[in-house]
C-alpha cells in the first residue's frame, strides 16, 4: 500500500489538528477524544437513541445489510464502542466465522463487552487498538466497518490506510459517519438542533454538555461525502460508493480492496 | 440520469437476501464472478450494474468495465422480466433490447428462478414448528377465502346487472343479435346484387332499341 497523503484535518507543516472547532496539538487530540468517550460511555446508547430519535438503529441496520456479511467470514468492527454492529455480525458469520470488536477507548470497550455479554454473545474478541495502527496482519478480514468513529480519529488517512491494509483482497470497508446535509434548509435546522438542543440533552441526560458540544463540532469538521470518497480512494480502496441517508446527515461509504 | 445509490442498495440487499436462501445459488453466483450485467430503464434513464460474486450480487450505478450484457427496456418491461424470472419461466419477454452475452443473462435469471423458500420453515425460526404450521395455514386459508370472496362477488354483481337491471346483455342474446345483424347484412348484399343485375339488363335493353 502506498503511503497516504498528509491528513487534511491537520494544518500542513504544523503539529496541530482540530478538536471540534478548536486547534489542539496532534498528540493532545487523542487524549481529549478519549476523555469525551470515557465521560459518555455509560450513557452512550441512551444518548444515541435520544439524539437521533432512534434513527441511528436504521442507519446501522442499513450498514449491516449493505455489508452482506456471510457465514465463515472474518469481520473487524473498528471504533465499535458498545458493540451493536459486532453483535449483529457475530450472528451472521456463524461458528466458522470471526468478529473482532476494536476501540481505542477502554471504557467504551468495557461497555461493549458488558452489552454483548448481556445478550449472550461471549465469542467476540476485543482489541484495545488505535484505528491508525491496527494490530492485525495484512489481509486479515473480509469486511471492516467503522461506525461513527472515523471523525474522532486524529489522522483519518492513516486510519483508512491501516484498514485497507487489514482487508483481504476483494474485502470491503464500510464507513458510517455523519456527513453534510444535501439540502440547505435541512442544514439550517440541523445546525440549530446540533448546537442548541444536542448540548442541552447532553447536560440533562449524560450530565456532560461539553462532550456533546464536541460531538456536534466534530461532525461539522468531518470531511464531506466527496472528500471522504477521495480519501478512501487515496488509501487504496476502489469502487467507492456513497449512500446518503436522512438527506445526507449521515452517509455510508463502501469501498473494496481490489489489488 | 444517475441511478440513486439508495435504489441500487435496496435492489442489492433484496437480491442478496433472496439469493441467500439457496446456498447453491450463491455458489453459482461465485462462478459468475468477474462478469457483469447492465439493466437500463429507458424511461427513467437509470442503469443498474449487477456483478455476481460469492456473496450474491453487487449493484452499482456505473461500471468500470464494459458490461458483458446490456438490457434496455422501459421500467415495465424490466419488471415483466423480473416477474418472469421470479416465477421460474425461461426465456425473455418481448420488448427488451439485449446486446451482448444473452447466455449470461439467461444463466443469471435461471439462478434467480431456482431460488425458492418454504414459508413454514422461515416462520418456524421465530415461532416454532407447530405455530408456524398454524400461522402459514391460517394465512393461506385467509388468502383463499379472500380470493374466492372476490370471485363470488364479481359473479353475483354480473348476474344482478344481467338478470335484474338489464344493464348487461346475456352472451346468448348478444350472439343471437350478432347473427341477426349478419343475416341482415347478407340479405342487403344479395338485394344490392339483384338490383345491379336488373339495372344492367335494363341498360342492355335500351341500347338494342333502334
Amino acid at each position: 500500500m502506498s503511503k497516504p497523503p498528509p491528513a487534511p484535518d491537520a494544518i500542513p507543516g504544523s503539529v496541530t489538528t482540530h478538536f471540534g472547532f478548536q486547534q489542539v496539538p496532534v498528540a493532545e487530540k487523542q487524549r481529549r477524544v478519549r476523555g469525551v468517550f470515557s465521560s459518555v460511555a455509560a450513557k452512550y446508547d441512551v444518548m444515541n437513541d435520544l439524539m437521533s430519535l432512534g434513527v441511528h438503529r436504521l442507519w446501522k441496520r442499513f450498514v449491516i445489510d449493505l455489508a452482506g456479511v456471510r457465514a465463515g467470514e472474518r469481520v473487524l468492527d473498528v471504533a465499535g464502542g458498545t458493540g451493536d454492529l459486532a453483535r449483529e455480525f457475530r450472528g451472521l458469520v456463524g461458528a466458522s466465522g470471526l468478529v473482532v470488536l476494536s476501540d481505542i477507548n477502554a471504557e467504551m470497550l468495557g461497555e461493549g463487552r458488558a452489552r454483548l455479554a448481556d445478550r449472550g454473545v461471549l465469542d467476540v474478541p476485543l482489541a484495545l487498538a488505535n484505528a491508525e495502527q491496527l494490530p492485525f496482519p495484512d489481509a486479515s478480514f473480509d469486511c471492516i466497518t467503522i461506525g461513527f468513529g472515523l471523525r474522532n480519529v486524529t489522522d483519518k488517512d492513516r486510519a483508512l490506510a491501516a484498514m485497507a491494509r487489514a482487508l483481504k483482497p476483494g474485502g470491503r470497508l464500510l464507513v458510517l459517519e455523519f456527513s453534510k446535509p444535501l439540502n440547505a434548509g435541512l442544514a439550517k435546522i440541523y445546525d440549530q438542533y446540533s448546537f442548541k438542543l444536542l448540548p442541552l440533552m447532553g447536560r440533562l441526560v449524560a450530565k456532560d454538555a461539553a462532550s456533546y458540544r464536541y460531538l456536534a463540532e466534530s461532525i461539522r469538521m468531518h470531511p464531506d461525502q466527496s472528500t471522504l470518497k477521495g480519501m478512501m480512494e487515496a488509501a487504496g480502496l476502489g469502487r467507492v460508493q456513497v449512500y446518503n441517508l436522512t438527506g445526507g446527515i449521515v452517509a455510508v461509504h463502501r469501498g473494496y480492496r481490489l489489488d | 440520469m444517475t441511478t440513486p445509490p439508495l435504489i441500487c442498495a435496496t435492489l442489492e440487499v433484496a437480491l442478496n437476501r433472496y439469493l441467500g436462501l439457496e446456498r447453491s445459488a450463491l455458489a453459482e453466483c461465485s462462478a459468475l464472478s468477474g462478469r457483469s450485467i447492465a439493466l437500463h430503464t429507458e424511461d427513467l434513464g437509470w442503469t443498474f450494474i449487477l456483478e455476481p460474486h460469492a456473496g450474491g450480487v453487487r449493484v452499482s450505478a456505473e461500471s468500470v468495465v464494459t458490461p458483458d450484457v446490456r438490457v434496455s427496456a422501459p421500467t415495465l418491461g424490466l419488471l415483466r422480466l423480473a416477474l418472469r424470472t421470479a416465477s421460474g419461466t425461461s426465456g425473455l419477454p418481448a420488448g427488451l433490447e439485449v446486446e451482448g452475452d444473452t447466455e449470461l443473462l439467461e444463466h443469471f435469471n435461471t439462478i434467480l428462478g431456482r431460488v425458492g423458500f418454504d414459508t413454514e420453515e422461515l416462520a418456524s425460526k421465530w415461532v416454532g414448528n407447530g405455530m408456524a404450521h398454524r400461522i402459514v395455514g391460517g394465512v393461506r386459508g385467509l388468502l383463499g377465502f379472500g380470493r374466492s370472496a372476490v370471485e363470488r362477488l364479481s359473479m353475483d354483481t354480473a348476474e344482478y346487472l344481467r338478470e335484474e337491471t338489464g344493464d348487461l346483455a346475456r352472451s346468448a342474446d348478444v350472439e343471437e343479435w350478432t347473427d341477426a345483424v349478419d343475416a341482415l347484412r347478407e340479405g342487403t348484399d344479395r338485394l344490392e346484387a339483384r338490383l345491379a343485375r336488373i339495372e344492367a339488363a335494363m341498360d342492355e335493353g335500351q341500347s338494342k332499341t333502334p
